[in-house]
């Protein structure tokens, strides 16, 4: 039973973070059809923007929060603004900005490197302490990744579903050239949601950092797990991919328990590459009739 | 001038760049940078596979470190654990990394676009990740424990090409020649690919992929044909280069190397046919050079990748042609005049 | 009578190849002014070249006396330049309220969008039942009342309609024609797009007949009925 609860906890706190990451990143996708590689780099910078904060000025949690959100939303925004919308709508828009933002990813890593160097920091925000369930070890920290992770994604679902903003990202997202035909602006949409995936991504980043450390490699991993997250739920399918994030976690975590931490990965690629076979467009994701 | 078909103007071409480069040792003489056009060769040949596949088939594949580790990998296992030469580990090793491009093939070019993109990349990370968290010692090497796959210190010091008792203090021209010959059978076979009966399926799934298939043209079997053939030049240039340098490691998967090499695609021109050569000579430049400016090697792969990407996105070639077909439209407007 | 929309001169296209070469065309404040002729001449290109998805080369488009040659397509939307689209172009995995509710995106006045959306509900029935369905489950009749509503739902001036008939049953055409003509009391203009202009001879005020860019002739339905040479040369005697 013990090793039951510790694995859903574990696959929980994962999840989390997971869900975090891949859910700005479906966003992104579904919304201008763009991969970011560089979300990876948006969730480090959150990481890190928040470490610099909090070293200098103390800051509680909470408020490291929001300084990882608004760092996030700003990188998101710059990129938008100085790169993606020149893109837009040109021919092979798919590929090239895939390799544009990996551009982008190597070059803030890069910087992040020189601004702190290589060494692995300690992420000041994590709360200590821990309780118990039965005989397992439950962080505070783990909770409120946990319940950060829940009020966010819930905040995106209600934004999404329930007002006339979110209404319009989706419309957009369906069809770009109703929805400017409504009078909505394209252009504008596609900034906010930049910055909203960037918020996600940022707080994401500032999460997984008090679970490990600070580097600018840290975005590597969970930048990965979203991938395949977002592919395994069908590319732009957010409500997928929240649900995805928490499965596939807690595979990862059960793997890692009974089988070694090292083919965790492994067992979900594998789990995801035998789904795409037998679904090629996804578990959520309709598939598309293309008339030719 | 009579008009010559696509495929031998440009073997043509092919024959006249080998030709240069074997020549260029009479020239070149210093060890270094001679060791520096081998280099070129080898990313060269790297480049131009991936061109072949994101450019012309339509695969936008991230495993092309991969199966360029394969080939390293393979060459530097065969070698340190069977004793093998090196001359036989190598074109085994280029088979493996063909093998293993057909299944991954098959599993994922069921999916298209950024899917495949993904993937690839998930799988070449996966294979990264289990190499360097493998601590089991598979033998012992001078004393040292050796794991299957070389763990996170990869191989090191096995057989290279065996030129340097053979011609002593000349043994880079051994493997220049060696190189060159390689990157001549990467050249050809990738010109034939990309102007031949394989070529013209290609442009036709890009042009329309119904129309295509409607006609007998089907889309994943041609691309999982191409991600082979690609993948066993890849393989062949990770196997040269392991001999040549006598390592084969972890680093090989390192994402900058496999940005090094997308932006030589990239800014050479994506899509066409010289361009990844021009696009490895340029890059292996800038690289160089930014080295020397405090490290700014990845700020430059960045930013030469966004640029590019932004302004030119046909890359240089594209670019010359234009300032080509210009120069002679304005030379006949001057013919016409006079 | 005053234009609501006024162009002279429209050339544009797609690339490198106009398909407009030209078009000179004054909506009417009021009423309907029907836009026919075969398909591949530029209707729909010129309804998008209105709307504002394809750049004017040459040429001047006026909307209720303001100059709108480079204003952007939410611009035009704002200042009351409704087109529904061909093929209903629908938010499919929408309700069909929220599809109605986009379409009343840029009024911000929740009571005037209830009303609004009350008045669309009194003029597709139907939809009222299906307010909670997915669009992408509607029968193509019911995808085009929600088309239209969607249209009706903006504040229109001018409501452009780009062909209401498309791939539909006659029984289910005649419903649609039943509901524009409720919707030509209201005092608002329409250009209605039709391939087949048999059923626009008796509903349209006036016609407009396109061919290869150009518009050939204009009139209104009566004249269009007795000189039925052009109409005959260009549609096969209707």
């Amino acid at each position: 039973m013990d090793v039951v609860i510790q694995i859903v906890i574990t696959g929980l706190t994962l999840g989390s973070m997971y869900a975090l990451a891949s859910v700005g990143l479906s966003l992104i996708y579904g919304t201008l059809g763009m991969f970011n590689m560089a979300h990876g780099l948006f969730m480090t910078l959150g990481a890190y923007v928040a470490y610099s904060v909090a070293v200098a000025f103390g800051i509680p949690l909470v408020l490291g929060i929001v300084v990882a959100m608004a760092a996030g939303a700003l990188i998101g925004i710059i990129t938008h603004l100085v790169m993606v919308r020149f893109m837009l709508g040109t021919a092979d828009f798919g590929t090239n900005v895939l390799v544009a933002t990996a551009g982008l990813g190597i070059l803030i890593e890069d910087l992040l490197l020189k601004v702190y160097g290589g060494y692995p920091y300690p992420q000041p925000l994590a709360v200590e302490g821990f309780t118990r369930i039965g005989r397992v070890t439950v962080t505070y920290q783990a909770v409120i990744i946990f319940a950060v992770a829940l009020i966010l994604i819930l905040g995106v679902a209600w934004l999404l579903l329930k007002t006339r903003f979110g209404r319009a990202i989706r419309a957009t997202a369906l069809n770009r050239e109703a929805a400017m035909l409504m009078g909505v602006k394209a252009d504008t949409v596609f900034l906010q949601v930049m910055a909203l995936a960037g918020m996600l991504a940022g707080v994401a980043g500032l999460m997984i950092s008090t679970q490990a450390t600070l580097s600018p490699q840290m975005g590597g991993d969970p930048l990965l797990k979203a991938f395949v997250i977002c592919v395994v739920a069908g590319l732009g399918n957010v409500w997928g991919a929240g649900l995805c994030a928490f499965g596939l976690a807690l595979l990862e975590a059960a793997i890692g328990f009974y089988i070694g931490v090292r083919f965790g990965f492994p067992a979900m690629l594998i789990l995801v590459i035998l789904v795409l076979i037998w679904r090629p467009q996804g578990l959520f994701g309709s598939e598309k009739v293309v008339r030719l | 001038m009579t008009q010559l078909d696509d495929l031998t103007r440009h073997l043509l071409i092919g024959v006249l760049v080998i030709a240069t480069f074997a020549v260029l040792p009479v020239f070149i003489t210093q060890r270094y940078l001679l060791g520096e056009v081998i280099v070129f060769f080898i990313w060269a040949m790297v480049a131009m596979n991936w061109n072949l596949l994101m450019g012309h088939a339509g695969v936008f594949s991230l495993a092309q470190m991969l199966f360029f580790a394969v080939g390293a990998y393979g060459m530097a296992m065969g070698v340190t654990f069977t004793g093998m030469s090196v001359w036989v580990a190598i074109p085994i090793a280029a088979v493996s990394s063909a093998l293993l491009a057909l299944i991954i093939g098959m599993a994922c070019l069921r999916l298209t676009g950024a899917y495949v993109a993904l993937l690839t990349y998930a799988i070449a990370e996966m294979i990264h990740v289990l190499i360097i968290t493998d601590t089991e010692c598979f033998t012992l090497v001078r004393n040292n424990c050796q794991q299957l796959f070389g763990g996170s210190t990869g191989f090191s010091r096995f057989d290279d090409f065996g030129f340097r008792p053979l011609l002593k203090k000349h043994w880079i021209l051994g493997n220049y020649y060696t190189v060159l010959a390689a990157f001549g059978l990467t050249i050809f076979g990738v010109i034939v690919i990309i102007h031949g009966r394989l070529g013209l399926a290609f442009r036709a799934i890009r042009d329309n992929v119904g129309y295509a298939s409607s006609r007998g043209i089907d889309r994943k079997k041609y691309q999982v044909v191409a991600f082979a053939l690609s993948a066993l030049l890849t393989g062949l240039a990770g196997g040269v280069y392991a001999a040549h340098y006598r390592f084969a490691g972890p680093s090989l998967f390192e994402f900058s190397t496999l940005m090094f090499i997308l932006a030589m695609v990239v800014v050479g021109g994506l899509g066409s046919t010289w361009g990844p050569l021009i696009g490895t000579g340029i890059m292996m430049i800038v690289v160089e050079f930014s080295k020397e400016m405090g490290d700014a090697r990845n700020l430059v792969l960045g930013l030469a990748l966004i640029i590019f990407v932004v302004v030119m996105p046909k890359g240089l070639v594209h670019l010359a042609s234009n300032a080509w077909r210009k120069v002679s439209h304005d030379r006949q407007e001057t013919k016409a005049d006079s | 009578m005053s234009a609501v929309l006024s162009c002279s001169g429209l050339v544009s296209g797609y690339l490198n190849r106009p398909v407009l070469h030209g078009v000179s065309l004054d909506i009417p404040q009021q009423g309907v002014m029907a836009l026919i002729g075969p398909n591949g001449h530029g209707k729909t290109t010129l309804l998008r070249t209105l709307s504002g998805f394809l750049t004017l080369r040459a040429g001047h488009i006026s909307l209720n006396g303001t100059d709108i040659n480079r204003a952007s397509v939410h611009a035009r939307v704002e200042s009351g330049l409704i087109h529904v689209p061909q093929g209903d172009q629908l938010f499919t995995e929408m309700t069909v309220e929220e599809n109605l509710l986009m379409g009343a995106y840029l009024c911000v006045d929740g009571a005037e969008v209830s009303n609004r959306l009350n008045e669309v509900f009194a003029l597709f029935p139907k939809l009222k039942d299906r307010r909670n369905q997915m669009a992408s489950g509607l029968s193509g009749g019911e995808r085009r009342m929600v088309g239209i509503g969607r249209g009706l739902m903006a504040d229109a001036k001018l409501l452009m309609l780009d062909e209401p008939s498309l791939g539909l049953a006659p029984l289910v055409i005649e419903q649609i024609y039943e509901a524009l003509g409720h919707l030509r009391q209201s005092g608002m203009a329409f250009l209605v797009v039709e391939e087949n202009p048999s059923r626009l001879l008796s509903f349209a005020d006036s016609l407009c007949l396109m061919d290869a860019g150009h518009i050939v002739w204009r009139g209104t339905a009566e004249e269009a009925k007795s000189s039925g040479d052009i109409l005959k040369t260009y549609l096969g005697g209707q």
